[in-house]
């Protein structure tokens, strides 16, 4: 095996280290060698691309289907409204 | 996107007009009431989320998100900002649902409570060769920016119902860390999990919402 196969990451690290990757969580040396298997290899940047758009996006998730009902929601600041009054 | 390498992610894109806590916490303290609408707007979704990852039926997650509400309103007064408020709020809700969770778990025969994360590779291995290389790659998705992966072809469908799929403490820490953009820290603190697992948690949570998402953009992962 040669000094760069040695160091060299496989695909399958690449699918155990992406979030690590992505929330700059790796150590120096491993985060270069993360970058040098991305540039020559489409499969894992298209992978890596898609689990960091799966977490940008899931901060873009609409929320409407699981807002409070209209009637709990008055109730809460009618609460809130009464526990300031009471002061 | 170049290599996506970026050190920490813009949070709260969900909410750009929410108040830092400085300014929110006087005016909840001061009894402002559109300061607590906005809130109950907010993190309501995100609460009832949560819930669910603990509790089994949706009456009860609505029920425990009331109460987390309840619980908030009258502990304002006592908050004394060693977490953000937000963390603080999550934690009351976790703690509840965890104590609901654990009740029902006594009626309710077979519980996923508590159930804990599997050992199993991000990907199946016989889609590496032995030396690890891709057998079988991912597909592509024509897809470019977050936005229109969760804007069109349905994408926020997709990601709710993956959510209520995959295991408990996974999708714990990928609503807070991604959804609402908890810190690393708080995350660990409020689920009571360990950083290392945590990053596992997180990673595996999402490499599953990545493959229910690639079976509907691309027919196949």
């Amino acid at each position: 095996m040669s000094i760069a196969a040695r160091w060299m990451l496989s695909c399958r690290d690449i699918t155990e280290m992406a979030s690590d990757y992505l929330e700059g969580d790796l150590g120096l040396l491993e985060r270069l060698l993360f970058r040098i298997h991305l540039l020559h290899c489409r499969a894992c940047a298209e992978f890596v691309r898609q689990i960091d758009l799966v977490r940008e996006g899931m901060g873009l998730m609409p929320g409407d289907e699981l807002e409070l009902a209209p009637e709990v929601k008055e109730s809460l600041l009618e609460d809130f409204r009464r526990a300031h009054e009471g002061e | 996107m170049g290599l996506f390498g970026r050190a920490s992610k813009p949070s709260a894109e969900a909410a750009p007009s929410m108040l830092p806590d400085d300014e929110l916490i006087p005016a909840l303290l001061r009894g402002e009431h559109a300061a607590f609408a906005q809130l109950l707007d907010a993190w309501s979704p995100s609460l009832k989320r949560l819930a669910r990852s603990y509790v089994r039926s949706e009456a009860l997650a609505d029920e425990v998100v009331q109460e987390t509400w309840k619980a908030v309103i009258t502990g304002l007064p006592r908050f004394e900002g060693r977490s953000s408020l937000k963390t603080w709020v999550f934690t009351i809700l976790a703690n509840r649902a965890r104590t609901r969770a654990g009740r029902e778990a006594r009626t309710v025969p077979m519980s996923a409570v508590g159930s804990q994360d599997d050992d199993s590779p991000i990907m199946d291995p016989d889609r590496f060769a032995s030396g690890g290389g891709w057998l079988r790659p991912p597909s592509s998705w024509d897809v470019d920016s977050p936005e229109s992966l969760v804007l069109a072809k349905e994408g926020a469908k997709v990601i709710e119902e993956a959510l209520a799929t995959i295991p408990t403490m996974q999708r714990a820490v990928v609503i807070l860390r991604d959804v609402e953009g908890v810190s690393a820290e708080d995350a660990c603190n409020l689920l009571g999990v360990s950083e290392s697992n945590q990053r596992v948690l997180l990673h595996r949570g999402r490499a599953k919402l990545r493959a229910a998402l690639s079976r509907h953009l691309a027919g196949a992962d």
